[in-house]
């Protein structure tokens, strides 16, 4: 599966794993990975050092996730994307609307 | 269609036509009573050449194939069949004598679907035929659900073409290679003129493809026509296309832009790029990329309150400069080994030889990509930057018009009774973003039922208003523009001293006589800026030597008289038409 998910044992944070490409096809995963987690304060933490190709589709997904955490006063946080995806994430502009770590 | 709304077929004696083929009629006539009995239709072939006349001939929903015959074999047979049905699925069962795996093996293999050792029972027969109903409707449903989706996309496309691409200005100096994923794919084209001959030219991107990236697509195209059409600025233009997607598009759907504002004196041009790989400005000969323009904006549709007058950003280009677009899909453009083309490739292809841009791009994609599918619309645009891509201004028209009206005499007073005055003063802060002339227009349009020469009418206030923002409040030397790179220094310091600005102001005075057969409109604009030389423009005029500037030119041409005043801060201008000229 190209999407996994983990929620730390205090609940607060919930890591979500993009493997492979992140395209139209894991819309479904990648909604589920963070639907159910309402908390507030909760804060999601993408993990794309596993992502080999992103595409706008997984761009509106990102939004769709900061909407979803922008409604319970959470957090994204994007990490370790590969040169080529950070640069995706530059040309965006998406470096502004999220943190990369 | 009807596997979407028709339930699974079990009723008795109408599960469909059954064909059988055997050798042997005893074996025929057996599975045919049990088939009848189980409500099929029956017809009988005596061996694989038989089975495929009468295949064609009665087109069969389930298939019983012996494997030995004379003639054909029921391998040769099956294989066949499945060729013939194509993309429609008709099960093929066989029932034979053979018990050995490797036999068996085969019979999947060149396309059955099971396959039942003989002698068999009814009952597992029977589970048999109901397993492959199941997979038969289901194949069904979803080749009426595939056919569905066609069509929806073909009446799509045909909404885009009509309401979208069809206006487009085309021209033979703007070249295309164009390649969608899908019917409908996610990258659009859209190109106009403004009022001033500036040519505007969008390449989008949205999100995905097919009809979800399709919906922005008509309000995005509309509102970019309608804008570029009544001469707003490019920002202004790029503001109007985010906040109508902010508001109509869900989250996550959105459009990526690139946009090139050629001016009609091919002097500079005016670019943004939000969200899409560079904007190339190449040679003439298309051999040296001169320029980049990187993305500095946020897609369209996502932030509603992003100001475009930060981000968009002017050029100096020469004649024949070609400005090229691309969307993303021809860089992440892969191969079969999963490799993508990448920048380096398609800048080499672009340049590599004279005039042959996209051609070769075009070839080196096709070498490149051999044998893998597109994953993503491939869209390149180039636009050369020669006076052919302009439209002609019909100066003899717009000159036909002033010379019939000079003819007339002067209004008398009844006439010029009917008339409309209004005021405008824009002051301060106000300037930083103000772009009133379409706005003039609007109001002008609205308040008459007599038909404006709107494009002239935009012509003549753009210049007076610009004139008295550029030269006299913000004090620019136009002499700047001649310099290298003069147009981004002269534009650069222009958005400077136009963010630092907050006093100085423009008075716009338009009255409006409405006339039967024509009309005039006396403009008065007057700045709070020192005033200019008027009377060595006024000098020049006289003489014919019109300083450079279309905008000027026109101005002089277009208006029956333009007055300055002392100190050269006010400018009257009087324009005259006729509409039976």
């Amino acid at each position: 599966m190209a999407v996994t998910s983990e929620v730390s044992g205090d609940g607060k944070t919930v890591t979500i794993k993009v493997a492979g490409r992140f395209d139209f096809s894991e819309q479904k995963e990648f909604r589920e990975a963070y639907r159910n987690h309402t908390t507030p304060g909760q804060q999601f933490q993408v993990d794309l050092s596993g992502t080999e190709y992103m595409d706008s589709s997984a761009l509106g997904m990102l939004l769709l996730l900061k909407e979803h955490a922008d409604s319970c006063k959470g957090k994204v946080e994007l990490n370790k994307p590969s040169e080529a995806i950070r640069k995706i994430l530059e040309m965006t502009n998406f470096n502004r609307q999220f943190t990369i770590n | 269609m009807e596997a979407i709304t028709e339930p699974a077929r079990v009723a008795l004696g109408n599960r469909g036509k059954a064909l059988v083929v055997d050798d042997d009629i005893t074996n025929r006539l057996v599975l045919k009573s049990m088939l009848a009995k189980s409500g099929f239709e029956v017809i009988q072939a005596e061996d694989g050449e038989q089975a495929l006349l009468k295949y064609t001939a009665g087109r069969p929903d389930i298939v019983f194939m012996d494997v030995m015959m004379p003639v054909m074999d029921g391998f040769e047979a099956a294989r066949r069949i499945k060729s013939l049905a194509g993309n429609e699925f008709i099960p093929i069962i066989f029932l034979t004598a053979l018990t050995d795996e490797k036999s068996l093996a085969r019979c999947i293999e060149v396309g059955g679907d099971d396959f039942l050792s003989k002698p068999f029972s009814y009952t597992l027969l029977e589970a048999k035929i109901q397993s492959m109903e199941r997979i038969r409707d289901l194949n069904r449903e979803v080749a009426g659900l595939y056919r569905q989706i066609q069509h929806e996309e073909e009446i799509a496309e045909r909404i885009f073409n009509g309401a979208v691409t069809n206006d487009n200005v085309m021209l033979e100096q703007i070249k295309t290679l164009l390649r969608p994923a899908a019917i409908f794919s996610g990258d659009m084209l859209l190109t106009t003129y403004s009022p001033t001959r500036d040519l505007h030219v969008l390449l989008a991107d949205f999100t995905g493809h097919g009809l979800a990236a399709a919906l922005g697509a008509l309000p995005a195209s509309e509102v970019f026509r309608t804008m570029a059409g009544k001469g707003f600025l490019v920002e202004e233009i790029l503001r109007g296309i985010n906040r109508k997607l902010h508001h109509l598009l869900p989250t996550g759907l959105f459009m990526a832009a690139q946009y090139v504002c050629i001016n009609s004196d091919l002097e500079y041009i005016t670019v943004c790029n939000c969200g899409m790989p560079d904007i190339l400005l190449l040679d003439a000969d298309g051999r040296h990329i001169s320029t980049r323009i990187v993305s500095r904006g946020l897609p369209l549709g996502i932030d509603p309150d992003v100001d475009y007058g930060e981000i968009r950003e002017y050029r100096t280009i020469n004649r024949g400069d070609r400005v090229v677009l691309a969307s993303d899909g021809v860089i992440e453009a892969t191969n079969i080994n999963g490799e993508m083309f990448g920048e380096k490739r398609f800048e080499q292809a672009l340049c590599e030889k004279e005039h042959e841009t996209l051609k070769s791009v075009g070839e080196a994609l096709d070498v490149f990509c051999k044998g893998a599918t597109p994953s993503d619309d491939i869209s390149l645009v180039e636009v050369q930057c020669v006076p052919e891509i302009l439209p002609v201004w019909d100066m003899q028209v717009l000159l036909h018009e002033k010379a019939e009206a000079k003819d007339k005499p002067a209004l008398d007073e009844n006439e010029m009774a009917d008339s409309l005055e209004f005021n405008l003063l824009v002051e301060g802060r106000f300037l930083r973003n103000a772009d009133p002339v379409p706005l003039i227009i609007n109001h002008l349009v609205d308040s008459t039922d007599c038909e404006l020469p709107r494009q002239t009418l935009f012509v003549i206030l753009s210049e007076l208003f610009v004139n008295a923002l550029d030269h006299g409040v913000l004090e620019l030397d136009s002499a700047l523009k001649h310099r290298d790179e003069g147009f981004e220094h002269y534009f650069k310091q222009r958005d400077q001293r136009l963010a630092a600005l907050d006093s100085g102001q423009i008075r716009i005075s338009v009255r409006l006589y409405e006339m039967r057969e024509g009309g005039r409109i006396d403009i008065q604009v007057e700045d709070s800026g020192a005033g200019f030389d008027y009377l060595a423009w006024e000098a020049k005029v006289a003489e014919e030597s019109v300083p450079s500037g279309r905008g000027i030119y026109l101005l002089h041409q277009l208006c029956e008289s333009v007055t300055y005043y002392a100190p050269g801060n006010r400018v009257f201008a009087v324009y005259r038409w006729d509409n039976n000229g």
